[in-house]
C-alpha cells in the first residue's frame, strides 16, 4: 500500500472519527426528512453538503497535507524516503483528503437515494461524474498551488493556505466548470445548452465533463512534475510546452471550422500572453538560478541547462512564433487586398503587425521588472512587488494617459496605443531601459559572488 | 564511501560552499564543525541531495546523488536540525511508516522496527503516542525513523542541541554503536565536548571552504600521518633531545626538563619500535603516549591559525 496514503489514514481515521461523521451525517439528514417530508430538500442538502466538504473542506485539506508538513518539519523526511514522485503525489492528494471523501461520499449516497427516490436517473451518472471530477480538480488545483509555493521557497502559513484554498475554489469551479464554457457561450459558436467544440456539438454537462476530465489530467501532470522537482528528481520544460499547446488547442475548438487563419493566430496569441506570465510568476526567478543556467550553457551541459531553463522561455518562443505567423499572415491579406492596408493607413489605425510587436516588448519588458526585484541583494516578495509596479505601469499609468486624452503617450502604458513608430519604440526603450537596470544588479551581485565559472 | 568534487552552491549575493572537495571513509564519523554561517547545513543538505548545488558532484559509493537522488536516498539518512515526528502517531506507526517509505520489504519490516527501537532505546514506547515524549525521546524516535532502512550513511545536523548532559551521553554511546555496526556518520554540532566522545574525524570549514579534514584517533590516522606524542622521564638526561632528534619520524622535538613533546610520522607498531629504540638508549622513559589534545583545542587553533579567534 502507498506509504504516504495509509499514513494518512492512520492519522485521519480514529474510531471516534470515523464513527462521528455517520452519526452527525445521518442526524442531519433526518432531520430534514422529518422537518420537511420532502426528498427534494434532502436531495438538495446532499448537494450542497458535498460542495462544503469536497470543494471547500477537501480544498483546504489537499494545501494542509503539504502545509502540516513543513510547518511540523516532517517535509525533509519524506523528501529523503525512497517513495518516489507520482506515488507522493497521489498519496497526498487522496490521503490529504481521504476523511473528506468518506464524508462527502456519505452525501453521493443520500444524494443517489433522494434522486432514486425522486424518479430523476436518467441523468444522474453525469451529474455525479460532474460532482466527483469538479471536487478532485479543485482538490488537485490547491495541492498545485502549495508545491508551487513551495517550490518558490514560500512558507505555507495560515494565510497562503486560505488563499490556495480560495484559489482553488475559483478556478476550479467557476473557472473550469463555469468560466470556459461560458466564453463560448458568449461567443457566436454555441447556441444556449450547446456547445461547438472542434465541429462537434455537446451538451453543456457533457462539455464540462470533458473540460474538467482534460484539465483534471493536466493538473495531475503539473502536481507529478512539482512534487519531482520537490524530490530533487531533474524537470526539463518539455511538458509546460506540450500543455501551452494544448491550451492554445483547447481554444481553437471553440473557432468556427471554416474560420480564417488570422483569428485562429489571434486565438492562439490571447492563450500564449497569458501562459507567459503564468510562468513567470510559477517559478522562482533568482539570480542564482540564471548564473547557473549561463554557466551550464556555456560549459553545454545539456541536461542541467535543460532543467534549470525558466519556463517563460519557450512560453515567449511561442508567443513570437505566432506573432510573426500572425505578421505574415497579415502581409499576405494586404497583399491581397491593398486597398485594406491603404484603408488602415488613411484612418490611421494600429495593424496587428504594429500590436503584436509593442505586445512583445512589453512582455519582455515585464519580464525586465520581475527579475530587476528578483535580483536585488535581498529580494523581499519580488513577485508582490513586481504585480503591483505592472498594475500601476498598465492600469494606473495607462488610464491617467487616457483620462487626459494623451493618445501618444498611451503608447508607453498600452500595447497598440499611439500612433506610428512610438506604437512599436516606446515598449522597445522601456524594456531596454529595464533591462539596463537588471544588468546592472546582476554586475553587482556578480560582485558579492565569485563568477559561477 | 562519499566523495564530494568541487561543490558550490550560492543564495542571492552568498556563496556559502565553494569549490568543495573531500572524501570520507566508511566506518567513521566525522565531526563537521565551523562558525556560525560557516556552510555547515548547507553541505549536509547538499550531501542529502535534497538542495542541489550549482556546480560539483558527490557520489556515494558509485551514486551521483543529485542525478539519482531516489537511489541515494535509500543508502542514506539525513537527521535535520529542526527535525519532527508525527505527534499523533504512535512510535510504532512512525517507525513503521518510515520503513514503508523507505522501501523495508515487508518480511523484514517488524525486525527493522523491532531493531530500530532497541537500538535507540524506545523500545518500550512503542505504543505511545510520539506527541506524549520528551525532547530527548523525540530525538531518539527522529533517528530511529532515519536509521530504520539501515543506511550505509547518516547525516546529523545538530542531533544533540536541546538534549540535556545526560542524553547526550547516552546519544553518543548511539553514534558508537552504529558506526560498530558498519555506518558513517557525519554529525555537525557547535558542542565539541560530545562531539569528541566519538568522533574519528575532523572535517572544519569556514566561509564555504574547507580549512581542514584529518583522523582524530589514532586508529584512524593514516600510517603516515603525524601524531602528537609525550615523554615523560623518571629523571633528567641531557642526551633526551638529540636521540629524538637523530630518530627517524620525529620532528620538532621540544625538551622540558625531564619531558619532551614531538611529532611524530607513524602508527602504533612504529610507535612501539621508537619506545624499544628510546630504552635500548638508555633513557629512563616512565611516560610514553600520544599527546591528546581536545578538539575543543584543535577547533580553536585552526581557527586561529585560520585568521578568527
Amino acid at each position: 500500500m502507498n506509504p504516504e496514503l495509509l499514513r494518512n489514514l492512520w492519522l485521519q481515521f480514529s474510531l471516534q472519527r470515523t464513527l462521528a461523521a455517520p452519526l452527525i451525517l445521518g442526524a442531519i439528514v433526518a432531520l430534514l426528512a422529518f422537518g420537511t417530508g420532502g426528498w427534494g430538500s434532502i436531495a438538495w442538502m446532499a448537494k450542497g453538503g458535498f460542495f462544503l466538504i469536497a470543494y471547500l473542506w477537501g480544498a483546504r485539506r489537499a494545501v494542509n497535507v503539504l502545509a502540516d508538513e513543513i510547518t511540523a518539519g516532517t517535509w525533509d523526511g519524506q523528501r529523503m524516503s525512497s517513495i518516489g514522485p507520482w506515488t507522493m503525489a497521489w498519496g497526498k492528494l487522496v490521503g490529504g483528503a481521504a476523511y473528506v471523501w468518506y464524508c462527502a461520499g456519505m452525501c453521493v449516497l443520500v444524494y443517489i437515494i433522494a434522486e432514486v427516490k425522486l424518479g430523476e436517473v436518467g441523468d444522474l451518472p453525469l451529474k455525479l461524474a460532474l460532482q466527483v471530477t469538479g471536487a478532485l480538480f479543485v482538490q488537485a488545483v490547491a495541492l498545485l498551488l502549495a508545491l508551487v509555493m513551495v517550490g518558490k521557497g514560500r512558507r505555507l502559513g495560515r494565510r497562503f493556505v486560505a488563499f490556495a484554498q480560495g484559489a482553488a475554489i475559483l478556478f476550479g469551479f467557476f473557472g473550469v466548470s463555469q468560466l470556459l464554457p461560458s466564453i463560448a457561450l458568449r461567443l457566436p459558436i454555441g447556441a444556449p445548452q450547446t456547445i461547438a467544440w472542434f465541429g462537434q456539438d455537446f451538451s453543456l454537462d457533457q462539455f464540462i465533463l470533458l473540460t474538467q476530465c482534460l484539465f483534471l489530467a493536466w493538473v495531475l501532470v503539473g502536481v507529478y512534475r512539482l512534487m519531482a522537482s520537490e524530490l530533487q528528481v531533474p524537470q526539463w520544460p518539455w511538458v509546460w510546452i506540450l500543455f501551452s499547446l494544448f491550451l492554445i488547442a483547447y481554444y481553437q475548438g471553440f473557432l468556427a471550422m471554416d474560420s480564417e487563419l488570422s483569428l485562429r493566430l489571434v486565438s492562439a496569441l490571447v492563450v500564449a500572453v497569458p501562459l507567459y506570465y503564468v510562468a513567470i510568476f510559477a517559478q522562482p526567478q533568482d539570480i542564482v538560478r540564471y548564473r547557473w543556467l549561463l554557466h551550464h550553457n556555456r560549459r553545454s551541459t545539456a541536461g542541467r541547462t535543460w532543467s534549470l531553463l525558466p519556463l517563460w522561455a519557450p512560453g515567449l518562443v511561442i508567443a513570437v512564433i505566432i506573432a510573426a505567423r500572425l505578421r505574415y499572415a497579415e502581409a499576405i491579406t494586404t497583399m491581397a487586398h491593398p486597398e485594406l492596408g491603404a484603408l488602415l493607413a488613411a484612418q490611421d489605425l494600429v495593424n496587428f503587425r504594429d500590436l503584436t510587436t509593442a505586445l512583445l516588448f512589453f512582455m519582455v519588458r515585464d519580464l525586465g521588472v520581475v527579475l530587476l526585484l528578483n535580483f536585488s541583494m535581498r529580494p523581499r516578495n519580488p513577485d508582490l512587488a513586481a504585480i503591483l509596479y505592472l498594475i500601476v505601469l498598465y492600469v494606473v499609468g495607462g488610464g491617467l494617459a487616457a483620462t487626459a486624452g494623451a493618445y501618444q503617450l498611451m503608447a508607453w502604458f498600452i500595447p497598440g496605443a499611439g500612433n506610428g513608430l512610438l506604437t512599436v519604440v516606446a515598449p522597445l526603450l522601456e524594456a531596454v531601459a529595464v533591462f539596463a537596470l537588471v544588468w546592472q544588479r546582476w554586475i553587482a551581485q556578480s560582485r558579492a559572488l565569485q563568477p559561477a565559472d | 564511501m562519499i566523495r564530494v568534487e568541487n561543490l558550490t552552491f550560492d543564495y542571492p549575493g552568498h556563496r556559502a560552499l565553494s569549490d568543495v572537495s573531500f572524501a570520507i571513509e566508511p566506518g567513521t564519523i566525522t565531526a563537521l564543525v565551523g562558525p556560525n554561517g560557516a556552510g555547515k547545513t548547507t553541505l549536509l543538505r547538499c550531501l542529502a541531495a535534497l538542495d542541489r548545488p550549482g556546480a560539483g558532484r558527490v557520489t556515494l559509493d558509485s551514486i551521483d546523488v543529485h542525478e539519482t537522488p531516489r537511489a541515494a536516498h535509500e543508502r542514506m539518512a539525513f537527521l535535520p536540525d529542526f527535525f519532527g515526528v508525527y505527534d499523533d502517531l504512535t512510535v510504532r506507526q512512525c517507525l513503521d511508516y518510515k520503513a514503508r517509505a523507505h522501501g523495508v520489504p515487508r518480511e523484514r519490516r517488524k525486525a527493522a522496527i523491532g531493531a530500530a527501537a532497541e537500538r535507540l532505546g524506545i523500545a518500550d514506547r512503542l505504543s505511545d503516542f510520539a506527541g506524549t515524549l520528551s525532547r530527548g525521546l523525540k530525538q531518539r524516535l527522529a533517528i530511529a525513523q532515519a536509521i530504520i532502512h539501515a543506511p550505509q550513511l547518516a547525516l546529523l545536523d545538530e542531533p544533540a542541541a536541546g538534549l540535556d548532559p545526560e542524553a547526550r551521553y547516552s546519544l553518543a554511546a548511539v553514534f558508537r554503536g552504529l558506526r560498530a555496526d558498519g555506518m558513517t556518520l557525519i554529525v555537525s554540532s557547535h558542542i565539541l565536548a560530545e562531539l569528541e566522545d566519538y568522533s574519528t574525524h575532523l572535517l572544519a570549514i569556514r566561509d564555504g571552504v574547507i580549512v581542514d579534514h584529518h583522523a582524530l584517533q589514532a586508529e584512524a590516522r593514516a600510517p603516515d600521518q603525524r601524531v602528537p606524542m609525550q615523554l615523560q622521564l623518571a629523571r633528567s638526561d641531557s642526551r633526551l633531545g638529540g636521540i629524538l632528534a637523530a630518530l627517524a619520524g620525529v620532528s620538532d622535538v621540544v625538551v622540558d626538563g625531564d619531558a619532551a613533546r614531538f611529532d611524530f610520522f607513524g602508527n602504533l607498531d612504529a610507535q612501539h619500535h621508537l619506545l624499544k629504540r628510546l630504552l635500548d638508549e638508555g633513557l629512563p622513559v616512565a611516560a610514553f603516549a600520544p599527546r591528546h589534545g581536545t578538539l575543543q583545542d584543535s577547533y580553536l587553533a585552526l581557527m586561529r591559525r585560520e585568521g578568527k579567534p
